[in-house]
């Protein structure tokens, strides 16, 4: 379709404009709509994960404060803001390790621990960070007096991966303070043999206790 | 062909292209188009993003130079290549890993934190402010664009805050910690009776046999390694320097210049009233100025107003210091003074000084005769060291021309020397230089009639050698190394029989045999060794160590032997005495807090290595 003069030529685009222009139009709002939009999130993600950090460096520069009440007070109050205002973020979950740790070794209320570990675990990524949650919730069990809840939490993951010593060196621990030795003696063979060549001189030192040899 | 690609050109087809393009340029830009095509080289691909050539080749090079800072005689020939490229690629994975780990948990810094946090940073202070200069400078030293810079803070910063929520956020069983406490702090009482290897080294005998088979079954032990005659000369500064002539000239020179760092100088006391500046800085002053003009002491005065707490405690005191040692405008005023003056208000960085000069002085210098045999050294390697580098020069490139060290040698007056038995490990001085051995054991040395390269094996000493017999590997014969295999098996006979007899003496002392006559009948005496703890003295280690590593006694005594090439132990433990915590809550604090750091640590390192495992990780 050869065309001869420039009036047929401008009637033709005339016509396909007439034909077209009103879809071409909505398709080019419509790119710019899911362009802006698009950009909007992640803004807004950008903005909301921006904030959680910053609470979070708030968290760490109050845990390099001298020790006291009024330290453990802001750590306790600005890790409940993380939990409350940015439930989704990881901040939360990384905030509340900290909280736990404080409750339990400055705070001593090793059951406020559980709880906050409880929290932690649940919003936490599946995957690692899970498993490593689980045993430090084992822990604080442990130190809170109940033993056996300890022992479930610890044995409710079945692949503890790399994490295999640190769990079975808690599980001995557990078993050796309910007077379990056999059980104990069993728990700190498989965290020796699971370290491999790392030594743990303390675990040494509770096996040459109870009289596990290196051939055992 | 062309009409058709108008005709499509109009297509829903090309529309969709067209969209799709107008969506990826304005959401990634140009660069993630162009970039997907024309892609740098990577050296590691992590769960699908590059580490790239470019960003490898810097870390090792930041790395190499860090090593370098670290060594006393920075050499770069003493670094292994090989090593540092691996452990680099190493920890750009793990980094890797850890900062896409961040990511994916919506770890992530906005632009504007990572501003904040570069503003912030020391580094790029200059007095109290951001100095952009400061910044670009030491990201350009740093080998990295602006961009790149902020990227790899990005990253550096979240993988901390991962690390922080992680390794600082551990827990430890209180109960846990007594429990080791009391361990350490347990003591066990028991006895110990010594039975000397000449108690059984009279029954031990070696066969000519029992050796040949051990040669034989251990022949690759028994090698000489491949090794070399290896002639070398060397240029080294101190022999230049013993031949320099040093005239007194010279010497009286060098004294009149080293001599003034030394002494001389004229050094003044100071002491000064700082005000800070600020708004009311002004009339601070007036007032410290009105005090001191109606009279009162200026020791009170600065230890009032002064904001230099250190030295207001002094009455304002600075003690004694030469030129150079303050701030110019202050030094100017303090030079100005005479003795007992004090001046007008000087202003510094700092903020306002009121200065006032408290005592001159002279130090002394050192006598000429004193110095004089350091000078003529120092004169002499410092004429010696022209010298040297022309010498040094020269003996590259003669090395590297001609076939021999002959020539080197008889045009610089050096001496050859040879040093035998070097080994691909080294040998005798100079070849425990690692850089010039790997030369020395290169193809072209090693094989060809090359000399080395120049190499330089410290500050002041410069090296080149050639190979002047190859020795490959050499098996010994049998007759070469027997009596060395006799003493050898002797020896662990001697052991062997130790522990059997050791074994033998606890199961009958178990059986209930009588511990004295089981004394007497070995020709030895039991020693009581009460309440040792564990790094008790008097006990040796392995036996100390076996001691607390027995089950508790339950009635009566238990018996376990050890054996070494010298001797055989044979231990009755009597009884265990639990530990006690002595140091009260403060001791359980502390190893509760060694205990915590270190389970953070390890807890940290498990959850890196389980991002790790679980990354797929290509390298090309």
């Amino acid at each position: 379709m050869e065309l001869r003069t420039e009036e047929e030529q401008i009637a033709a685009i005339k016509d396909w404009w007439k034909r077209n222009g009103s879809s071409l139009l909505i398709g080019i709002g419509a790119a710019l709509a899911i362009v802006f939009g698009w950009q909007a999130w992640e803004n807004h993600q950008e903005e909301q994960q921006s904030a959680a950090g910053a609470k979070f460096q708030q968290l760490i520069t109050a845990v390099s404060q001298p020790d006291g009440e009024e330290k453990e007070k802001t750590i306790t109050f600005v890790t409940k803001e993380l939990q409350d205002e940015f439930d989704s973020s990881a901040y939360a979950v990384y905030g509340s390790l900290i909280l736990a740790a404080h409750q339990f070794s400055q705070q001593d209320d090793a059951k406020a621990a559980v709880e906050t570990l409880k929290w932690a675990k649940s919003h936490a990524a599946k995957g690692p960070l899970v498993t490593l949650i689980t045993q430090r919730q084992a822990q604080a069990e442990f130190a809170a007096g109940d033993a056996d809840a300890a022992l479930s939490t610890l044995r409710s993951v079945d692949e503890p991966g790399e994490y295999a010593a640190l769990y079975a060196e808690l599980e001995g621990d557990i078993l050796r303070s309910q007077g379990d030795i056999e059980g104990a003696r069993e728990a700190y063979t498989v965290a020796r043999d699971a370290a491999g060549d790392a030594r743990n001189p303390i675990l040494e030192l509770k096996m040459a206790d109870m009289a596990i040899g290196e051939d055992a | 062909m062309l009409q058709d690609i108008r005709n499509n050109a109009q297509g829903t087809i090309a529309k969709v292209i067209i969209g799709l393009l107008v969506i990826g340029l304005s959401m990634f830009g140009m660069d993630a188009i162009i970039g997907g095509f024309s892609g740098e080289p990577e050296v590691a691909t992590v769960n699908g993003k590059d580490i790239t050539e470019r960003e490898f080749q810097r870390t090792v090079q930041m790395e190499r130079q860090r090593q370098l800072s670290q060594m006393e005689n920075p050499d770069p020939s003493l670094i292994n290549d090989d090593e540092l490229r691996n452990s680099v690629l190493e920890g750009l994975i793990r980094e890797a890993v850890l900062s896409q780990d961040a990511v994916d948990q919506g770890m992530q810094l906005s632009n504007t934190d990572i501003d904040r946090i570069i503003t912030s940073m020391s580094q790029f202070q200059v007095d109290g402010e951001f100095s952009r200069e400061a910044f670009t400078a030491t990201v350009r030293n740093a080998g990295m664009g602006v961009a790149e810079f902020r990227e790899a803070l990005r990253r550096q910063f979240v993988i901390n805050q991962i690390r922080s929520g992680i390794a600082a956020s551990a827990i430890v069983n209180p109960e846990t910690a007594k429990d080791i406490l009391k361990l350490q702090s347990q003591t066990r009482s028991f006895s110990t009776l010594t039975i000397p290897a000449d108690a059984v080294s009279a029954s031990v005998k070696v066969t000519d046999d029992e050796i040949q088979d051990y040669y034989d079954a251990n022949k690759a032990d028994y090698k000489v390694p491949e090794n070399v005659d290896a002639a070398y000369v060397a240029l080294s500064l101190d022999a230049l320097a013993k031949g320099v002539e040093v005239s007194d000239e010279e010497l009286k020179e060098a004294y009149e210049s080293q001599s003034k760092d030394l002494g001389g100088e004229e050094q003044r006391r100071a002491s000064h009233i700082l005000i800070e500046p600020g708004d009311d800085a002004e009339a601070t002053v007036a007032e410290v100025e009105k005090k001191l003009a109606d009279g009162e002491d200026f020791a009170k005065v600065a230890e009032e107003y002064s904001k230099d707490p250190i030295s207001a405690q002094e009455g304002g005191d600075l003690g004694y210091a030469g030129k150079g040692a303050y701030a110019g405008p202050f030094e100017d005023a303090l030079f100005e003074l005479k003795e007992g003056e004090t001046s007008e208000p000087v202003e510094t960085r700092f903020g306002f000084h009121i200065i006032k000069l408290t005592g001159i002085r002279k130090t002394e210098r050192p006598s000429f005769e004193s110095m004089k045999d350091e000078l003529r050294e120092g004169v002499a390697r410092e004429k010696a060291g022209k010298l040297f580098s022309e010498k040094r020069t020269q003996l590259a490139d003669l090395s590297y021309s001609e076939p021999n060290l002959d020539v080197p040698a008889e045009e610089l007056g050096l001496e050859i020397q040879v040093v035998k038995d070097v080994a691909r490990e080294g040998g005798d001085a100079p070849f425990d230089h690692q850089g010039l051995v790997r030369q020395l054991f290169s193809d072209d040395v090693l094989n060809g009639e090359f000399n080395t390269e120049m190499v330089d094996v410290d500050n002041s000493t410069a090296v080149v050698a050639r190979v002047r017999e190859h020795h490959e590997e050499k098996q010994l014969s049998l007759a070469e190394v027997s009596d060395q295999i006799r003493e050898q098996l002797k020896a662990e006979h001697i052991q062997k029989a130790l522990t059997e007899k050791g074994s033998e003496l606890v199961a009958s002392l178990q059986d209930g045999a009588d511990p004295a006559s089981v004394a007497e009948e070995a020709g030895a005496e039991w020693q009581e060794h009460p309440a040792m703890s564990r790094n008790g003295r008097g006990v040796e280690f392995d036996v100390l160590q076996s001691v607390f590593s027995m089950p508790r006694p339950e009635d009566g005594k238990t018996y376990d032997s050890v054996a070494g090439a010298q001797r055989v132990v044979i231990v009755g433990l009597e009884n265990v005495q639990e530990g006690e915590i002595s140091g009260g809550d403060e001791q359980v604090k502390a190893i509760a807090n060694f205990l915590t750091s270190q389970r953070g640590q390890r807890e940290y390192i498990a959850y890196s290595a389980s991002l790790r495992d679980s990354a797929e990780i290509e390298k090309p």
